[in-house]
């Protein structure tokens, strides 16, 4: 076991090299450079831009810009950012923050709403409110969350619903109570974590649902009932223990969806987390921001895959890996 | 989750049935399955002979007729029910504002001759489902910004919506088969190599792997060519996942003793593995292209919505909602939005025909 | 007798001195009616700054939280007449032969820190623009013939600089944001000027003179600013200005969140789509705030032909060359703009219709009597036949020798507005039998085709203009970077654009303003007549203002808040 999880953090280490390799070259294959937009300025003559090419190491051969950047990164220097010309590690701390933030409250909302209801579904299989949780689920599952988030922010707007539509703290927040900031994120992230959880929640509703029919079938839970339990303690007490289980493995599949689900969620809510940063800085070619981006990403997920590859082999003794 | 193999996949069980037919059986018995089925095939035929059912081709623009609320059709007048007509609209004082002239009456022709096209490349024709006469625009659903039809655009925007889908898992579930096939198969260096190469694209989100790439795609290809990249880029992000599952399932296959009979009986590699491994890891395969293939038409309609996909004039789903993102548009406009409403029946269909399929084919999950 | 008055004498001059020392101000008094001191204004940014450093900083998204607010300069422009005004000199005396400026500063006015403002820093400004080390677009705009202008400091309040020779547009470059000397200079001298003022920078650190001063920044969410305790400027009351004690800017990444966050009550002012603009002036009437139509706006977005013979794409499609250096092909494109058109589509109806390279919106220089070309398909194809181009019998359009006419004309993706226009000229080029293909590319693309490879077909794109003609030499000169249909040129390629240049030439050494007027008249009519561009539209300016705003007066020009020193914010 031990030397399990050694072993799995180990391959990190070159996973996250080829990656950043990957990274590197894909930004490269685009034409011209961040510097395109100030060409543009007639203010700007060319010696300054030249310049600028120097200084930012553009104009240097391909492979010596990256392992210049590997040297950096292994020195703790996740370089520049050429648009905003602050450390990249600046401004990657607090987005991926943010991304962490929202994917975890995405995740809460999907668990906390999909394990209730498919207990219930199991429970009274083929019921009225199983046939519209069914229909709900399949509806949440099939709207593409970037036309969800437009739907729910022109209702905001078009019905004056108290909710805030962009952004993650109010104008105000400065200026507010550690009690009244609490409560100003979570008004923002209400909207963003409802359109990225609510894809989750419907295979999670469903899977949850099926697990709890299997169990429910089972002899042990025969068992119990004719031991006289109660049904309540039967079904919270016996059966959804050993329902969730195998649901940890979802876990680790959701992690990679959720993360890039908050990409686009975070771009059309306007949520400031890694997703939207990444998207202006490839656009922009901001190449160190873009890459710290990829990498950050990459590791985020690396390492909730990780923590649920461990939990998983936690929980079943019986799983072996050669 | 392990699926486990059935050895009778060709062997005849009792009622006469092969297990096949009986899973075939079991499908049909879904309603609502079927009726996905029947959507999606019915979605597929529009995009395809789009040309045909479209009054219009894919560019022509009525330029003074922009934001054109969908056009009325009527099929009663003062005698009674008559053949279906429309009334002409004149261009109002102010923006965007239309007046119905009902001097103007214009009969709805059937079987038009209008914009010619090639279907399939192939057949040259002029002959429209419906049309109107004179220049008078016929448009069911609207008009866009540069009032175009837009029950047109959103014909041809399912070509492309429809088809990157499908084309891409086709090539995902080939390269996935291939990878996953030999990597489970022969095992060793390969192995590991195939298999560290999944873990790396499965590494890294995958929208942050489409963003990248598509950020990195120049934006004036040719609609076809960029077409072509797109579900490339699609498919590269997706066959490692298949391949890891594929994997997987041969992995155990091998070692069971039919496969030992086989290598016996003096079977070479290539047999084995197309006759004896590859066809038990059907089921897997037509579930997961079934529930990919919905993922793949959200991936592509997001990325066309930020503006990174297929890009205009060419229609895509995901474009045309891109530029309905206003508030004044979505109030004054609403059919605008309907592209989003066609990706969502579109998904939701696979999405019911996808869990239809298995549980017709996998009973146990 | 004689100690008697020496005695007076002695008392006089101490009460003159006293007296001088407490009124040693220059004042500037607001003309507007006295408002209430305090409030909260709050607006939005399209984006977030890059640095704080105005004089490195090159992107609007950072001069605008600086320039006019943080930062201002010896002389500006009035918002509503855009004539020159005096900031931080409060007069000038120019020359005759128009070589020599000098300025004498305002007296007693303090930078936010409290510390006095003197020529010491105009010179260390002046100092900075000049090294070649510092990445700055100002030190360009500053040379006359090629030479930065010498400048010495007088005295403690004047500045003197003397040109090459003489140079009418001088003014305009004078309106560079002075920064603090005693703040910055030793960053200068141990060469980390570069890096200083950077957006992480305590804002406490970053001094200016201007209205408002940085108190907090948020990447990707608000800039804060607080009004400056020790502002020059004054309100009817004697009572320093600004009348608004803080500034809360948000950053929107859309002009759709801008647009949404007004509705919602959240900001003072909107900058207004023309796609929005019926549906908001509707609200307007039933809501707290009012829509103003300022007019034409500075920008301008046009089409341009290569004509320049180093297209390397020349190689393979020399014929190119002589469809778009043929007069009569443009003259035939110019009767295919259907303006009105492109004003109903792409600006929503809010637009007016451009023929000249100077702004409609710039009254002083604008030339209305150009030549036109009003929207004319039958015009456009009898261009095009004494232009020795001909139809076949499918209608498509061939040159003289048989060439079938297709070219690609592109604009920068993401940009609505030109993605409409290429669109609707497309659309009118194809009824003329040309096949063009129009695609939008990324902005730095088609940047680069335009600077540096030169070999595009054609381009829509746009260019914001100024009041002071001069500043698009890099365009109109051929020898700029930016004359876009032949760039760089080493002596002249036409008759017409030597004039051009002569012009230009003539125009900035000119000191009449009449004069001046007439070199400029001169060259809009050339431009009309021989197409190197070919105007399209206009957007108007249109701002939603809330009423709870007093004392704006919206332009073109300044905007809402060009003058929010005077700006005050009524409950």
């Amino acid at each position: 076991m031990r030397d399990y999880i050694i072993r799995r953090i180990l391959i990190v280490i070159p996973l996250l090299f080829a990656i950043s390799l990957l990274s590197f070259f894909i930004m490269q294959l685009s034409p011209g450079s961040y510097l395109d937009d100030l060409r543009m300025n007639p203010d700007i003559s060319e010696e300054l831009i030249r310049k600028m090419e120097a200084d930012f190491g553009l104009n240097q051969n391909v492979f010596i810009q990256y392992f210049s950047w590997l040297k950096e990164i292994l020195q703790g220097n996740l370089g520049e950012s050429f648009t905003y010309r602050i450390p990249v590690a600046q401004i990657i701390g607090s987005r991926l923050f943010n991304t962490l933030l929202l994917s975890a409250a995405a995740m809460l909302i999907s668990w906390g709403i999909a394990i209730p209801i498919g207990i219930y579904s199991s429970v009274h299989r083929y019921s009225f409110l199983d046939n519209i949780f069914s229909v709900f689920s399949f509806i949440g599952l099939s709207i593409p969350n970037f036309f969800f988030a437009l739907l729910l922010l022109f209702s905001i707007v078009r019905f004056d619903i108290p909710l805030p539509i962009n952004g993650m703290t109010s104008i105000m927040y400065d200026y507010l109570s550690p009690m009244e900031k609490a409560i100003d994120i979570l008004k923002h992230l209400l909207v963003p974590a409802v359109v990225l959880g609510t894809a989750g929640t419907a295979s999670l509703m469903r899977q949850m649902r099926g697990q709890m029919l299997d169990v429910i079938n089972k002899d042990y839970i025969r068992t119990a009932r004719a031991k006289g339990l109660k049904e309540k303690k039967v079904i919270y007490k016996h059966a959804v223990r050993n329902a969730i289980n195998p649901m940890i493995t979802i876990f680790g599949f959701q992690l990679s969806s959720l993360f890039s689900g908050a990409a686009l969620t975070e771009i059309v809510t306007g949520w400031p987390g890694l997703g939207r940063m990444m998207l202006t800085a490839v656009r922009s070619k901001d190449l160190y921001l873009a890459m710290a981006g990829m990498m950050m990403g990459s590791l985020m997920l690396i390492i909730g895959n990780l923590a649920a590859d461990i939990l998983l082999a936690l929980n079943d003794p019986r799983i072996k890996y050669h | 989750m392990q699926h486990k193999l059935k050895l009778d996949d060709q062997i005849k069980v009792n009622s006469g049935k092969t297990l096949w037919q009986k899973k075939l059986a079991r499908l049909f018995k879904n309603k609502f399955a079927l009726t996905a089925a029947l959507i999606i095939f019915i979605l597929y035929f529009l995009a395809i002979f789009a040309p045909f059912f479209a009054p219009y081709s894919a560019t022509k623009n009525f330029k003074n007729k922009f934001f054109h609320p969908p056009t009325k059709i009527h099929f009663t007048d003062e005698n009674g029910l008559t053949l279906p007509y429309i009334y002409g609209t004149e261009v109002k004082e102010g923006w965007a504002e239309y007046e119905i002239n009902k001097e103007q009456k214009y009969p709805i022709k059937f079987w038009k001759q209008g914009d010619s096209y090639q279907l399939l490349g192939i057949f040259e024709s002029n002959i429209h489902l419906f049309g109107v006469e004179a220049d008078q625009p016929i448009f069911i659903l609207g008009s866009d910004n540069y009032g175009r039809d837009l029950f047109t655009r959103i014909l041809y925007g399912g070509r492309v919506s429809l088809f990157i889908g499908f084309i891409a898992i086709f090539i995902t579930t080939f390269i996935g088969l291939i990878m996953g096939g030999i990597s489970g198969y022969y095992g060793g260096f390969i192995d590991s190599v195939i298999m560290r190469a999944v873990e790396v694209i499965m590494s890294i989100p995958s929208f942050y792997l489409l963003l990248a790439l598509a950020a990195v795609l120049p934006l004036d290809l040719s609609s076809a060519f960029r077409f072509f990249l797109i579900v490339s880029i699609l498919a590269f992000q997706g066959w490692a996942g298949m391949a890891r599952v594929i994997r997987g399932m041969v992995l155990s296959v091998k070692s069971e003793d039919y496969i030992a009979a086989a290598k016996a009986l003096g079977a070479n590699d290539k047999r084995i593995i197309l006759k004896h491994i590859l066809p038990s890891t059907a089921t897997y395969v037509i579930i997961r292209a079934t529930i990919a293939i919905p993922g793949y038409i959200i991936m592509e309609s997001g990325l066309s919505f930020i503006g990174l996909g297929i890009q205009e004039p060419s229609a895509s789903w995901g474009n045309m909602l891109s530029a309905a993102q206003n508030i004044t548009k979505i109030s004054d406009f609403p059919w605008l939005l309907l592209p989003g409403l066609f990706i969502f029946i579109t998904v939701l269909s696979y999405n019911i025909l996808g869990d239809g399929l298995r549980d017709a084919l996998d009973p146990k999950s | 007798m004689t100690k008697k008055i020496i005695t007076i004498l002695i008392l006089v001059l101490f009460i003159f001195n006293i007296s001088a020392a407490a009124e040693l101000k220059d004042p500037w008094i607001s003309k507007k009616e006295q408002g209430q001191h305090g409030g909260t204004l709050i607006t939005t940014l399209l984006g977030d700054p890059k640095t704080f450093n105005t004089i490195i900083a090159k992107e609007t998204s950072s001069s605008t939280i600086t320039d006019g607010y943080i930062f201002e300069g010896l002389v500006t422009r009035n918002g509503v007449t855009t004539e020159y005004e005096p900031e931080l000199a409060k007069s000038w005396d120019i020359s005759e032969d128009g070589r020599k400026y000098t300025f004498y500063l305002r007296k007693g006015v303090q930078w936010s820190d409290g510390e006095e403002f003197t020529a010491d820093d105009v010179i260390f400004t002046f100092d900075v623009i000049k090294d070649e080390n510092i990445p700055t677009s100002s030190r360009d705009v500053l040379k006359v013939k090629g030479e930065f202008p010498e400048y010495k400091k007088i005295d403690k309040y004047t500045v003197e600089f003397t040109l090459p020779e003489s140079f009418a547009p001088f003014l305009n470059n004078m309106t560079a944001p002075i920064i603090p000397k005693h703040k910055l200079y030793s960053a200068w001298q141990k060469g980390k000027f570069n890096n200083t003022w950077g957006i992480n920078t305590d804002p406490e650190e970053i001094v200016g003179t201007g209205p408002y001063k940085l108190v907090d920044y948020k990447n990707g969410e608000r800039v804060v600013m607080e009004k400056n305790n020790y502002y020059w400027r004054q309100d009817p009351n004697g009572r320093s200005l600004p009348y608004i004690n803080r500034w809360i800017r948000v950053i929107a990444e859309s002009q759709e969140t801008e647009s949404l966050l007004f509705e919602k009550g959240q900001t003072h002012y909107l900058a207004v789509r023309g796609i929005d603009y019926r549906r908001i002036k509707t609200e307007a009437e039933n809501n707290n705030f009012s829509v103003v139509d300022a007019g034409p706006a500075f920008s301008t977005n046009f089409l341009v032909f290569n004509m320049n013979p180093r297209n390397p794409n020349l190689k393979i499609e020399p014929y190119k060359y002589e469809w778009f250096t043929n007069l009569n092909f443009r003259r035939a494109v110019a009767y295919a703009f259907d303006k009105q058109t492109m004003i109903n589509q792409a600006l929503a109806g809010q637009g007016t219709k451009q023929w000249s390279p100077i702004s409609i919106a710039n009254k002083v220089y604008l030339n209305e009597d150009v030549k036109r070309y009003p929207y004319n398909l039958e015009k456009a194809r009898e261009e095009l036949e004494k232009g020795g181009f001909k139809w076949n019998e499918n209608g498509e359009l061939l040159d003289a020798k048989n060439n079938k006419v297709e070219f690609t004309m592109v604009t920068n993706a993401g940009n609505n507005v030109r993605e409409s226009l290429v669109n609707i000229i497309a659309s009118e080029l194809r009824e003329l039998g040309m096949t063009v293909n129009s695609t939008p590319i990324e902005f730095n693309k088609m940047v680069n085709q335009l600077s540096s490879e030169w070999n595009f077909d054609s381009v829509l794109i746009g260019l914001t203009g100024g009041v002071e003609p001069h500043q698009g030499t890099n365009v109109w000169m051929s020898n700029g970077h930016l004359h876009m249909w032949n760039p760089v040129q080493e002596e002249p390629a036409t008759e017409w654009e030597k004039r051009i240049d002569e012009l230009f030439v003539k125009g900035a050494a000119a000191v009449d303003q009449e004069k001046r007027k007439k070199y400029y008249d001169e060259f809009q009519e050339i431009v009309a007549e021989k197409l190197p561009v070919i105007y399209t539209v206009t957007p108007n300016s249109l701002y939603a203002v809330r009423d709870s705003l007093k004392n704006t007066e919206v332009t073109a020009y300044g905007g809402v808040l060009w003058n929010i020193h005077e700006l005050y914010l009524e409950d």
